[in-house]
């Protein structure tokens, strides 16, 4: 992007309230704002959304910081680190005589700042979200050593900032990897104080509007098998035909069935979409010496229809958006169609090339990535393949037999002192059983769970195909003997178990309130929450203060296959 | 290259750091004239500039960069 695209980019209209976040930083900001704001417009595109920059005073990192923290609410906070915020005899606008034991007063002075800096930055991520670019500038050339040498000096300093990363990382903040390209403009900085070239504030601005609001992640990777997940035509060659080993030449399928197993231990779902009979792939799929363990694939999808159809089949199976799914196939005519058919997919070329397949892999990660694996995130192909049993028992039993039989068991935890990424993260990805598809803040969500009048229920569940783990959230606060329910979710994994009614339940029964208030509203996705709620309500329209009171519950509430609710916070469901 | 040309593609940085000015007040504009050439304004001016016509502006100069038609000229200057 240049600063002409960017300045077009941060002025385009914007819709409703602006995104508010601090630029920190001890350098002239300039550009850096101008970027950011572009790039943050960009990932706010969605929401038409603009963005309201706070930037503060020249030279002073960590007055700016505080500053931030002073100020009302948890906007985030995106602070640029670099050497002269450390010691200004690191940089090149300060003037200074060089002194015989300079070194070892500026390597004191960087641990004092580094100290306080790392205070800041730990105490700030404990409310709102802060990214942290460290230092990419050089020192000056008379402390620098023989020409290819790290010097002692040098490496301290280095140490010290990778302290700070370290504990900063540690605390929650998220800290940018460093970027290729040259990071300084050593003429900007002297005639504007604004020492990065534009190129680099550029790319460094993107990734750091990228730390702040991530894309959300993909959740499926679908691939092909056939000269992608081995060497070989499996219906032609054989199942014990096609390779995968280095002494075959085949390693880069190797390669890549540790990347499927390393997305698969972080909760990417992996499923398979072939041109092949079934039997043979199941064979081949079964090897004992195959790189990824075959439980982990689900479904596996081998026949001779279209590609397409099969993406769309699996996309139903794990009940979630196309544009959600990355799928990998060798043949360009294969991706042609599914992109021609369903264009919401990724669709990306799986190279013969060993390079370019590290290259493909390493882009791909990328679509994938995530701060942290959850339990949640673990369980979520096992309970897919649980949910999918459960689905074709379904169909051939009686519902009530069914749920009687499924021995579930809930668990309902009502505490909120402590911050839960899998909780906001349920309310901001639920689309389906979700009260009015509002998203929240992660700030704004860490001040809903300190105030006095705050409700959070956080349901966890398993029955006999296994643990679901936390699969629903209720959030709302007390108003006299009611509980107003701002948001209130249930992941799709979950459905048909009753489990929204039996939440209820326990918000009448646990937490004590004889009425609940539903803030209401009708999206393009929620019906199953419109389902449960006119059950239990009657027609609710498309938008409104719903109110639904102990009696009317308990009387129109379906069978949940338990006795009466005790203190605690376990119910039986099944039997 | 002609002078209309570079004159367009000045306009168009112009807009860019000054959106709310209409274009005929931007073909005559000074620093004097346009509230929001301010220091950052000026800056940003000059780097948009330098990016779209692939100059370096000495910084010598900088101070003397208070119009359009000053602008008009540094790029001259460059044989663009």
């Amino acid at each position: 992007m240049t600063l002409r695209e960017a300045l077009l980019a941060a002025g385009r209209p914007s819709t409703g309230a602006p995104f508010p976040f601090f630029l920190c930083c001890g350098c002239e900001p300039l550009h850096l704002t101008t970027f950011l704001k572009a790039h943050m417009r960009g990932r706010l595109t969605p929401t038409g959304r603009g963005v309201n920059v706070t930037t503060g005073r020249f030279g002073d990192l960590a007055g700016n910081i505080e500053r931030a923290l002073a100020a009302e609410g948890s906007a985030p906070l995106v602070v640029v680190l670099d050497w002269p915020d450390l010691d200004p005899r690191l940089g090149l606008r300060e003037a200074s005589r060089p002194g015989l034991n300079d070194e070892i007063a500026i390597l004191e002075e960087v641990r004092a700042r580094v100290g306080r800096l790392g205070t800041l930055l730990t105490r700030a991520a404990v409310d709102r979200r802060v990214a942290l670019a460290l230092p990419a500038g050089p020192v000056p050339p008379w402390m620098q050593g023989m020409p290819g040498q790290a010097t002692t000096f040098m490496l301290r300093l280095r140490e010290s900032a990778a302290s700070l990363a370290s504990a900063c990382s540690a605390a929650g903040v998220r800290v940018a990897d460093s970027l290729p390209g040259e990071p300084y403009d050593f003429r900007s900085y002297l005639n504007t104080g604004f020492p990065y070239p534009v190129s680099y504030a550029d790319a460094l601005s993107a990734q750091l509007a990228a730390l702040v609001l991530p894309a959300p992640p993909k959740k499926g990777l679908v691939t092909d098998l056939d000269n992608t997940l081995w060497m070989g035509i499996v219906g032609d060659d054989g199942p014990d035909n096609v390779h995968w080993s280095i002494d075959r030449h085949a390693r880069v399928h190797g390669i890549y069935q540790q990347f499927l197993g390393g997305l698969s231990a972080q909760g990417v779902l992996i499923g398979v979409a072939s041109k092949n009979d079934s039997a043979p792939v199941a064979e081949a799929l079964a090897r004992p010496d195959l790189l990824l363990d075959s439980q982990s694939v689900f479904p596996v999808v081998a026949n001779w229809g279209t590609k397409s159809a099969s993406l769309r089949r699996i996309a139903e199976t794990w009940n979630i958006g196309l544009d959600s799914i990355v799928f990998v196939d060798d043949s360009l005519l294969e991706l042609a169609e599914v992109q021609q058919e369903l264009p919401e997919v990724e669709c990306v070329h799986f190279p013969s090339d060993a390079t370019a397949l590290l290259e493909t892999l390493r882009a791909l990660a990328l679509r994938f990535g995530r701060e942290s694996t959850n339990q949640e995130d673990r369980l979520r192909a096992s309970s897919l393949r649980a949910g999918s049993e459960l689905a074709s028992l379904a169909a051939h039993t009686n519902p009530e037999t069914l749920l009687s039989g499924l021995q579930g068991r809930l668990t309902f935890d009502f505490q909120r002192e402590a911050f839960d990424p899998r909780v906001l993260e349920l309310l901001n990805k639920t689309n389906q059983f979700n009260l009015n598809g509002r998203r929240w803040e992660e700030g704004e969500f860490r001040q809903f769970l300190a105030g006095p009048d705050s409700v959070l229920c956080v349901v966890h569940y398993q029955d006999r195909f296994g643990p679901l783990g936390k699969i629903a959230v209720a959030a709302g606060r007390r108003v006299g003997g009611a509980l107003r329910a701002e948001s209130w979710v249930m992941s799709c994994r979950a459905f048909s178990r009753r489990i929204e009614f039996a939440t209820l339940r326990a918000l009448f029964e646990e937490g004590g309130v004889d009425a609940v208030l539903f803030e209401w509203t009708a999206t393009a996705r929620n019906g199953p929450a419109r389902e449960a709620l006119e059950l239990l309500l009657g027609p609710i329209g498309d938008t409104g203060l719903l109110s639904l009171d102990r009696e009317t519950f308990l009387a129109r509430c379906p069978r949940l296959y338990d006795g009466p609710t005790e203190s605690g916070t376990s119910l039986p469901l099944g039997d | 290259m002609t002078n209309a040309s570079n004159q367009q593609r000045l306009l168009s940085c112009f807009q860019a750091v000054f959106p709310d000015a209409p274009e005929a007040a931007l073909l005559n504009a000074t620093i004097d004239t346009l509230p929001t050439w301010d220091s950052v304004g000026q800056v940003t001016l000059i780097t948009v500039v330098e990016e779209e016509f692939g100059i370096a502006i000495d910084p010598e100069f900088y101070e003397e960069l208070t119009s359009f038609g000053a602008f008009v000229k540094v790029v001259e200057s460059a044989g663009k």
